[in-house]
Protein backbone atom coordinates (compact mmCIF):
# COMPACT_ATOMS: atom_id res chain seq x y z
CA UNK A 1 0.00 0.00 0.00
CA UNK A 2 2.84 2.36 0.82
CA UNK A 3 4.29 1.86 -2.64
CA UNK A 4 0.92 2.39 -4.25
CA UNK A 5 0.60 5.70 -2.44
CA UNK A 6 3.89 6.87 -3.88
CA UNK A 7 2.66 5.55 -7.19
CA UNK A 8 -0.50 7.64 -6.86
CA UNK A 9 1.41 10.92 -7.08
CA UNK A 10 2.31 10.38 -10.72
CA UNK A 11 -1.19 9.45 -11.74
CA UNK A 12 -2.53 12.75 -12.93
CA UNK A 13 -4.77 11.93 -15.88
CA UNK A 14 -8.29 10.66 -16.28
CA UNK A 15 -8.78 8.27 -19.21
CA UNK A 16 -12.04 7.74 -21.09
CA UNK A 17 -13.37 4.78 -23.05
CA UNK A 18 -16.74 5.75 -24.39
CA UNK A 19 -19.04 6.59 -27.26
CA UNK A 20 -18.40 9.75 -29.24
CA UNK A 21 -20.69 12.01 -27.21
CA UNK A 22 -19.33 10.86 -23.86
CA UNK A 23 -15.74 11.36 -24.98
CA UNK A 24 -16.53 14.74 -26.57
CA UNK A 25 -18.27 15.97 -23.42
CA UNK A 26 -15.52 14.85 -21.08
CA UNK A 27 -12.80 16.18 -23.34
CA UNK A 28 -14.61 19.54 -23.36
CA UNK A 29 -13.97 19.57 -19.61
CA UNK A 30 -10.25 19.49 -20.39
CA UNK A 31 -9.18 16.00 -19.42
CA UNK A 32 -7.95 14.97 -22.87
CA UNK A 33 -4.21 14.58 -23.23
CA UNK A 34 -1.92 13.42 -25.99
CA UNK A 35 1.67 12.71 -24.98
CA UNK A 36 4.58 14.28 -26.83
CA UNK A 37 5.51 12.74 -30.19
CA UNK A 38 6.75 10.29 -31.43
CA UNK A 39 4.64 8.29 -28.92
CA UNK A 40 1.57 10.53 -29.15
CA UNK A 41 -0.46 8.34 -26.84
CA UNK A 42 -4.02 9.39 -26.27
CA UNK A 43 -5.84 8.97 -22.97
CA UNK A 44 -9.18 8.32 -24.64
CA UNK A 45 -10.82 5.86 -26.99
CA UNK A 46 -13.93 6.60 -29.02
CA UNK A 47 -15.97 3.43 -29.38
CA UNK A 48 -18.63 2.99 -32.06
CA UNK A 49 -20.50 0.01 -33.49
CA UNK A 50 -17.55 -0.93 -35.64
CA UNK A 51 -15.03 -1.00 -32.79
CA UNK A 52 -14.12 -4.56 -31.94
CA UNK A 53 -14.05 -5.87 -28.39
CA UNK A 54 -10.36 -6.67 -28.82
CA UNK A 55 -9.64 -2.98 -29.43
CA UNK A 56 -11.57 -1.98 -26.29
CA UNK A 57 -9.75 -4.59 -24.29
CA UNK A 58 -6.40 -3.47 -25.67
CA UNK A 59 -7.15 0.14 -24.68
CA UNK A 60 -8.21 -0.98 -21.20
CA UNK A 61 -5.02 -3.00 -20.90
CA UNK A 62 -2.94 -0.05 -22.04
CA UNK A 63 -4.56 2.35 -19.56
CA UNK A 64 -4.38 -0.06 -16.64
CA UNK A 65 -1.02 -1.76 -16.99
CA UNK A 66 1.22 0.04 -19.48
CA UNK A 67 0.58 3.64 -18.57
CA UNK A 68 1.61 4.78 -15.13
CA UNK A 69 0.17 8.27 -15.38
CA UNK A 70 -3.55 7.41 -15.36
CA UNK A 71 -5.47 7.54 -12.08
CA UNK A 72 -9.10 7.06 -13.10
CA UNK A 73 -10.56 5.23 -16.09
CA UNK A 74 -14.04 6.37 -17.02
CA UNK A 75 -15.87 3.82 -19.13
CA UNK A 76 -19.43 3.77 -20.41
CA UNK A 77 -21.39 1.06 -18.65
CA UNK A 78 -22.60 -0.50 -21.91
CA UNK A 79 -19.03 -0.64 -23.19
CA UNK A 80 -17.85 -2.15 -19.91
CA UNK A 81 -20.46 -4.86 -20.52
CA UNK A 82 -18.63 -5.81 -23.70
CA UNK A 83 -15.48 -6.59 -21.71
CA UNK A 84 -17.29 -7.43 -18.46
CA UNK A 85 -15.05 -10.35 -17.59
CA UNK A 86 -11.94 -8.21 -17.89
CA UNK A 87 -13.51 -5.43 -15.77
CA UNK A 88 -14.75 -7.78 -13.05
CA UNK A 89 -11.41 -9.48 -12.66
CA UNK A 90 -9.60 -6.15 -12.43
CA UNK A 91 -8.83 -5.54 -8.76
CA UNK A 92 -5.85 -3.18 -8.67
CA UNK A 93 -6.17 0.04 -6.67
CA UNK A 94 -4.63 2.15 -9.43
CA UNK A 95 -6.05 3.19 -11.74
CA UNK A 96 -9.60 3.10 -10.45
CA UNK A 97 -12.30 2.15 -12.92
CA UNK A 98 -15.56 4.10 -12.82
CA UNK A 99 -18.50 3.11 -14.98
CA UNK A 100 -20.53 6.04 -16.23
CA UNK A 101 -23.86 6.23 -18.08
CA UNK A 102 -24.06 7.07 -21.77
CA UNK A 103 -26.64 8.80 -23.94
CA UNK A 104 -28.51 5.68 -24.97
CA UNK A 105 -27.84 3.59 -21.89
CA UNK A 106 -28.79 5.13 -18.56
CA UNK A 107 -27.01 4.06 -15.39
CA UNK A 108 -28.08 0.58 -14.25
CA UNK A 109 -27.50 -0.02 -10.51
CA UNK A 110 -27.76 -3.80 -11.07
CA UNK A 111 -24.49 -3.75 -12.97
CA UNK A 112 -22.69 -1.37 -10.64
CA UNK A 113 -19.69 -3.17 -9.15
CA UNK A 114 -19.86 -1.08 -5.94
CA UNK A 115 -23.50 -1.98 -5.29
CA UNK A 116 -22.70 -5.62 -5.99
CA UNK A 117 -20.00 -5.41 -3.35
CA UNK A 118 -22.56 -3.94 -0.95
CA UNK A 119 -24.89 -6.85 -1.54
CA UNK A 120 -22.06 -9.30 -0.97
CA UNK A 121 -21.14 -7.64 2.33
CA UNK A 122 -24.68 -7.78 3.68
CA UNK A 123 -25.50 -11.14 2.14
CA UNK A 124 -22.69 -13.00 3.84
CA UNK B 1 -17.68 9.32 11.93
CA UNK B 2 -15.37 7.41 14.19
CA UNK B 3 -15.56 3.93 15.51
CA UNK B 4 -15.84 3.84 19.29
CA UNK B 5 -12.80 2.23 20.90
CA UNK B 6 -13.27 -0.97 22.75
CA UNK B 7 -13.83 -0.83 26.48
CA UNK B 8 -10.63 -1.93 28.14
CA UNK B 9 -12.10 -3.55 31.25
CA UNK B 10 -14.13 -6.39 29.94
CA UNK B 11 -12.15 -9.52 30.78
CA UNK B 12 -13.98 -11.97 32.94
CA UNK B 13 -12.60 -12.75 36.34
CA UNK B 14 -11.83 -16.32 35.29
CA UNK B 15 -9.10 -15.00 33.03
CA UNK B 16 -6.11 -13.85 35.03
CA UNK B 17 -4.30 -12.58 31.91
CA UNK B 18 -2.79 -9.06 31.93
CA UNK B 19 -3.88 -8.28 28.35
CA UNK B 20 -7.66 -8.37 28.34
CA UNK B 21 -9.30 -10.08 25.35
CA UNK B 22 -12.26 -8.36 23.68
CA UNK B 23 -15.50 -10.29 23.99
CA UNK B 24 -17.77 -11.11 21.00
CA UNK B 25 -20.16 -8.33 22.13
CA UNK B 26 -17.39 -5.78 21.82
CA UNK B 27 -16.79 -6.91 18.27
CA UNK B 28 -20.51 -6.63 17.61
CA UNK B 29 -20.44 -3.00 18.72
CA UNK B 30 -17.49 -2.32 16.48
CA UNK B 31 -19.07 -4.04 13.48
CA UNK B 32 -22.28 -2.06 14.01
CA UNK B 33 -20.35 1.18 14.08
CA UNK B 34 -18.48 0.21 10.91
CA UNK B 35 -21.70 -0.74 9.14
CA UNK B 36 -23.32 2.54 10.15
CA UNK B 37 -20.42 4.38 8.59
CA UNK B 38 -20.67 2.15 5.55
CA UNK B 39 -24.35 3.03 5.11
CA UNK B 40 -23.57 6.75 5.31
CA UNK B 41 -20.98 6.26 2.58
CA UNK B 42 -23.44 4.22 0.53
CA UNK B 43 -25.98 7.01 0.84
CA UNK B 44 -23.44 9.53 -0.39
CA UNK B 45 -22.46 7.20 -3.22
CA UNK B 46 -26.05 6.85 -4.49
CA UNK B 47 -26.63 10.62 -4.21
CA UNK B 48 -23.46 11.29 -6.18
CA UNK B 49 -24.47 8.68 -8.74
CA UNK B 50 -27.83 10.34 -9.34
CA UNK B 51 -26.27 13.79 -9.69
CA UNK B 52 -23.71 12.38 -12.13
CA UNK B 53 -26.54 10.83 -14.16
CA UNK B 54 -28.50 14.07 -14.31
CA UNK B 55 -25.42 16.15 -15.17
CA UNK B 56 -24.46 13.77 -17.92
CA UNK B 57 -27.93 13.58 -19.41
CA UNK B 58 -27.97 17.39 -19.47
CA UNK B 59 -24.61 17.32 -21.20
CA UNK B 60 -25.85 14.85 -23.83
CA UNK B 61 -28.96 16.95 -24.46
CA UNK B 62 -26.89 20.06 -24.96
CA UNK B 63 -24.51 18.24 -27.30
CA UNK B 64 -27.50 16.99 -29.29
CA UNK B 65 -28.89 20.53 -29.43
CA UNK B 66 -25.56 21.89 -30.65
CA UNK B 67 -25.35 19.18 -33.30
CA UNK B 68 -28.95 19.77 -34.38
CA UNK B 69 -28.37 23.49 -34.90
CA UNK B 70 -24.98 23.02 -36.56
CA UNK B 71 -24.32 23.45 -40.25
CA UNK B 72 -25.06 20.52 -42.45
CA UNK B 73 -22.47 17.81 -42.13
CA UNK B 74 -20.93 19.39 -39.04
CA UNK B 75 -20.84 17.27 -35.92
CA UNK B 76 -19.20 18.27 -32.67
CA UNK B 77 -17.14 15.15 -32.22
CA UNK B 78 -13.88 13.34 -32.72
CA UNK B 79 -13.12 14.82 -36.13
CA UNK B 80 -12.44 18.19 -34.52
CA UNK B 81 -10.29 16.96 -31.64
CA UNK B 82 -6.90 18.64 -31.48
CA UNK B 83 -4.23 15.97 -31.85
CA UNK B 84 -1.86 17.95 -29.62
CA UNK B 85 -4.27 18.47 -26.77
CA UNK B 86 -2.90 19.02 -23.27
CA UNK B 87 -4.98 18.20 -20.21
CA UNK B 88 -6.21 21.35 -18.47
CA UNK B 89 -7.77 19.43 -15.62
CA UNK B 90 -5.70 16.85 -13.83
CA UNK B 91 -5.93 14.48 -10.97
CA UNK B 92 -4.35 14.91 -7.55
CA UNK B 93 -4.36 11.89 -5.26
CA UNK B 94 -3.57 12.83 -1.68
CA UNK B 95 -3.31 10.51 1.29
CA UNK B 96 -5.70 11.56 4.00
CA UNK B 97 -5.35 10.45 7.59
CA UNK B 98 -8.32 8.26 8.33
CA UNK B 99 -9.68 7.90 11.80
CA UNK B 100 -6.85 8.31 14.26
CA UNK B 101 -7.34 6.13 17.28
CA UNK B 102 -9.67 3.28 16.57
CA UNK B 103 -6.93 0.87 15.70
CA UNK B 104 -6.01 -0.21 19.16
CA UNK B 105 -6.73 -3.76 18.11
CA UNK B 106 -4.20 -6.51 18.48
CA UNK B 107 -2.79 -6.51 14.96
CA UNK B 108 -4.19 -3.12 14.13
CA UNK B 109 -1.07 -1.04 14.31
CA UNK B 110 0.98 -3.01 11.87
CA UNK B 111 -1.53 -2.12 9.15
CA UNK B 112 -1.49 1.54 9.96
CA UNK B 113 -0.21 2.41 6.50
CA UNK B 114 -3.25 0.74 5.02
CA UNK B 115 -5.64 2.76 7.11
CA UNK B 116 -4.80 5.93 5.25
CA UNK B 117 -7.64 6.76 2.92
CA UNK B 118 -6.76 8.40 -0.36
CA UNK B 119 -8.54 11.52 -1.42
CA UNK B 120 -9.00 12.20 -5.12
CA UNK B 121 -9.30 15.68 -6.52
CA UNK B 122 -9.42 17.15 -9.99
CA UNK B 123 -7.79 20.55 -10.28
CA UNK B 124 -7.41 23.06 -13.06
CA UNK B 125 -3.82 23.27 -14.27
CA UNK B 126 -1.85 25.22 -16.87
CA UNK B 127 -0.01 23.62 -19.76
CA UNK B 128 2.99 22.73 -17.63
CA UNK B 129 0.81 20.92 -15.13
CA UNK B 130 0.97 23.61 -12.43
CA UNK B 131 -2.14 24.33 -10.45
CA UNK B 132 -3.93 27.48 -11.58
CA UNK B 133 -4.69 29.93 -8.79
CA UNK B 134 -7.42 32.49 -9.34
CA UNK B 135 -6.13 36.01 -9.94
CA UNK B 136 -8.12 37.79 -7.23
CA UNK B 137 -6.81 35.41 -4.62
CA UNK B 138 -3.23 35.96 -5.74
CA UNK B 139 -3.59 39.72 -5.42
CA UNK B 140 -5.19 39.62 -2.03
CA UNK B 141 -2.56 37.17 -0.84
CA UNK B 142 -5.21 34.81 0.43
CA UNK B 143 -4.65 31.14 0.78
CA UNK B 144 -6.07 29.25 -2.19
CA UNK B 145 -8.85 27.13 -0.87
CA UNK B 146 -10.14 24.51 -3.19
CA UNK B 147 -13.78 25.32 -2.86
CA UNK B 148 -13.43 29.00 -3.62
CA UNK B 149 -11.18 28.09 -6.48
CA UNK B 150 -13.80 25.83 -7.94
CA UNK B 151 -16.38 28.59 -7.61
CA UNK B 152 -14.06 31.01 -9.34
CA UNK B 153 -13.42 28.68 -12.22
CA UNK B 154 -17.09 27.98 -12.74
CA UNK B 155 -17.82 31.68 -12.53
CA UNK B 156 -15.11 32.34 -15.05
CA UNK B 157 -16.64 29.83 -17.39
CA UNK B 158 -19.99 31.51 -16.96
CA UNK B 159 -18.54 34.95 -17.61
CA UNK B 160 -16.76 33.71 -20.68
CA UNK B 161 -19.98 32.26 -21.96
CA UNK B 162 -21.78 35.56 -21.36
CA UNK B 163 -19.10 37.54 -23.11
CA UNK B 164 -19.16 35.21 -26.04
CA UNK B 165 -22.92 35.56 -26.15
CA UNK B 166 -22.63 39.29 -26.30
CA UNK B 167 -20.03 39.01 -28.98
CA UNK B 168 -22.28 36.81 -30.98
CA UNK B 169 -25.24 39.13 -30.65
CA UNK B 170 -23.17 42.08 -31.76
CA UNK B 171 -21.86 39.92 -34.51
CA UNK B 172 -25.27 39.27 -35.96
CA UNK B 173 -26.78 42.73 -35.43
CA UNK B 174 -24.06 45.14 -36.35
CA UNK B 175 -22.04 44.58 -39.53
CA UNK B 176 -19.48 47.21 -38.52
CA UNK B 177 -18.62 45.46 -35.31
CA UNK B 178 -18.56 42.30 -37.32
CA UNK B 179 -15.81 43.68 -39.49
CA UNK B 180 -14.07 45.11 -36.47
CA UNK B 181 -14.15 41.73 -34.78
CA UNK B 182 -12.82 39.93 -37.76
CA UNK B 183 -9.84 42.27 -37.72
CA UNK B 184 -9.45 41.53 -34.06
CA UNK B 185 -9.47 37.82 -34.54
CA UNK B 186 -6.93 38.11 -37.32
CA UNK B 187 -4.57 39.69 -34.80
CA UNK B 188 -4.83 36.75 -32.51
CA UNK B 189 -7.13 34.88 -30.22
CA UNK B 190 -6.15 36.90 -27.14
CA UNK B 191 -8.42 39.70 -28.30
CA UNK B 192 -11.44 37.48 -28.10
CA UNK B 193 -12.68 38.52 -24.72
CA UNK B 194 -12.39 41.67 -22.72
CA UNK B 195 -11.83 43.93 -25.75
CA UNK B 196 -14.11 46.54 -24.19
CA UNK B 197 -11.58 47.26 -21.45
CA UNK B 198 -9.95 50.65 -21.65
CA UNK B 199 -6.94 49.59 -19.62
CA UNK B 200 -4.20 47.66 -21.30
CA UNK B 201 -3.52 44.38 -19.54
CA UNK B 202 -0.01 43.47 -18.45
CA UNK B 203 2.17 41.23 -20.54
CA UNK B 204 1.75 38.42 -18.05
CA UNK B 205 -2.00 38.72 -18.24
CA UNK B 206 -1.83 38.59 -22.02
CA UNK B 207 0.32 35.50 -21.96
CA UNK B 208 -2.01 33.85 -19.50
CA UNK B 209 -4.98 34.64 -21.67
CA UNK B 210 -3.32 33.23 -24.75
CA UNK B 211 -2.46 30.08 -22.82
CA UNK B 212 -5.95 29.83 -21.40
CA UNK B 213 -7.60 30.21 -24.78
CA UNK B 214 -5.20 27.82 -26.47
CA UNK B 215 -5.92 25.32 -23.76
CA UNK B 216 -9.71 25.62 -23.97
CA UNK B 217 -11.12 22.59 -25.82
CA UNK B 218 -14.03 24.73 -27.05
CA UNK B 219 -11.58 26.31 -29.51
CA UNK B 220 -11.29 23.01 -31.41
CA UNK B 221 -14.76 23.72 -32.69
CA UNK B 222 -14.14 27.32 -33.76
CA UNK B 223 -14.03 30.75 -32.23
CA UNK B 224 -17.74 31.35 -31.87
CA UNK B 225 -19.23 28.20 -30.47
CA UNK B 226 -22.96 27.73 -29.92
CA UNK B 227 -24.44 28.25 -26.47
CA UNK B 228 -25.55 24.60 -25.96
CA UNK B 229 -21.97 23.45 -26.53
CA UNK B 230 -20.73 25.85 -23.87
CA UNK B 231 -23.44 24.67 -21.52
CA UNK B 232 -22.39 21.08 -22.18
CA UNK B 233 -18.85 22.11 -21.27
CA UNK B 234 -19.98 23.69 -18.00
CA UNK B 235 -21.85 20.52 -17.04
CA UNK B 236 -18.93 18.31 -17.98
CA UNK B 237 -16.58 20.45 -15.86
CA UNK B 238 -18.93 20.16 -12.91
CA UNK B 239 -19.04 16.36 -13.30
CA UNK B 240 -15.28 16.05 -13.67
CA UNK B 241 -14.34 18.49 -10.88
CA UNK B 242 -16.94 17.77 -8.26
CA UNK B 243 -18.73 14.47 -8.78
CA UNK B 244 -16.25 12.00 -10.28
CA UNK B 245 -13.36 12.52 -7.81
CA UNK B 246 -15.77 12.36 -4.87
CA UNK B 247 -17.34 9.16 -6.24
CA UNK B 248 -13.92 7.55 -6.49
CA UNK B 249 -12.98 8.70 -2.99
CA UNK B 250 -16.20 7.31 -1.51
CA UNK B 251 -15.65 4.07 -3.42
CA UNK B 252 -12.14 3.67 -1.97
CA UNK B 253 -13.40 4.50 1.49
CA UNK B 254 -16.19 1.92 1.17
CA UNK B 255 -13.70 -0.73 0.09
CA UNK B 256 -11.60 0.12 3.13
CA UNK B 257 -14.59 -0.24 5.49
CA UNK B 258 -15.51 -3.56 3.84
CA UNK B 259 -12.06 -4.90 4.70
CA UNK B 260 -12.39 -3.69 8.28
CA UNK B 261 -15.85 -5.27 8.64
CA UNK B 262 -14.60 -8.62 7.34
CA UNK B 263 -11.60 -8.46 9.63
CA UNK B 264 -13.79 -7.67 12.65
CA UNK B 265 -16.20 -10.49 11.74
CA UNK B 266 -13.34 -12.99 11.64
CA UNK B 267 -12.08 -11.82 15.01
CA UNK B 268 -15.59 -12.07 16.42
CA UNK B 269 -15.80 -15.68 15.26
CA UNK B 270 -12.48 -16.45 16.90
CA UNK B 271 -13.59 -14.72 20.11
CA UNK B 272 -16.86 -16.67 20.13
CA UNK B 273 -15.01 -19.98 19.75
CA UNK B 274 -12.63 -18.98 22.55
CA UNK B 275 -15.47 -17.90 24.84
CA UNK B 276 -17.26 -21.20 24.23
CA UNK B 277 -14.08 -23.17 24.98
CA UNK B 278 -13.55 -21.22 28.20
CA UNK B 279 -17.20 -21.79 29.16
CA UNK B 280 -16.91 -25.55 28.54
CA UNK B 281 -13.72 -25.71 30.62
CA UNK B 282 -15.51 -23.90 33.41
CA UNK B 283 -18.41 -26.38 33.32
CA UNK B 284 -16.02 -29.34 33.30
CA UNK B 285 -14.06 -27.84 36.20
CA UNK B 286 -17.24 -27.22 38.25
CA UNK B 287 -18.62 -30.75 37.68
CA UNK B 288 -15.27 -32.28 38.67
Amino acid sequence: MATSQADAKDRQFLAVIGDEDSVTGLLLAGIGHVTAPPDSQKNFLVVDNKTENAAIEAAFERFTTERKDIGIILINQHIADRIRNRIDTYTAAFPTVLEIPSKDHPYDPEKDSVLRRVRRLFGE
Amino acid sequence: MTTPPLPLHHASQDQPSTTPQPSPEDYNTQIDALLTRYLFLLNEYTTLRSSLSSLQSGMYQNLARANFAAERGMRYGKEYFDERMVAGRRLRVLPREARGEEDIWEEGNKDKEEEKVLEWRVVKVDEDGNKVVAKAEEKNGKKAQDETEKENTTQQEGNEAKEQDQDKQEDTTNPETDRHQKEDTSHGPQQDDGNEDAEKPDDDDKKNKIKKIRNDPLRWFGLLTPLPLRQAQTQAIQAVEQIIPRLVTVNTEMAQVEIEVRRARKRREKATVKAKAVGAEGVVGASA
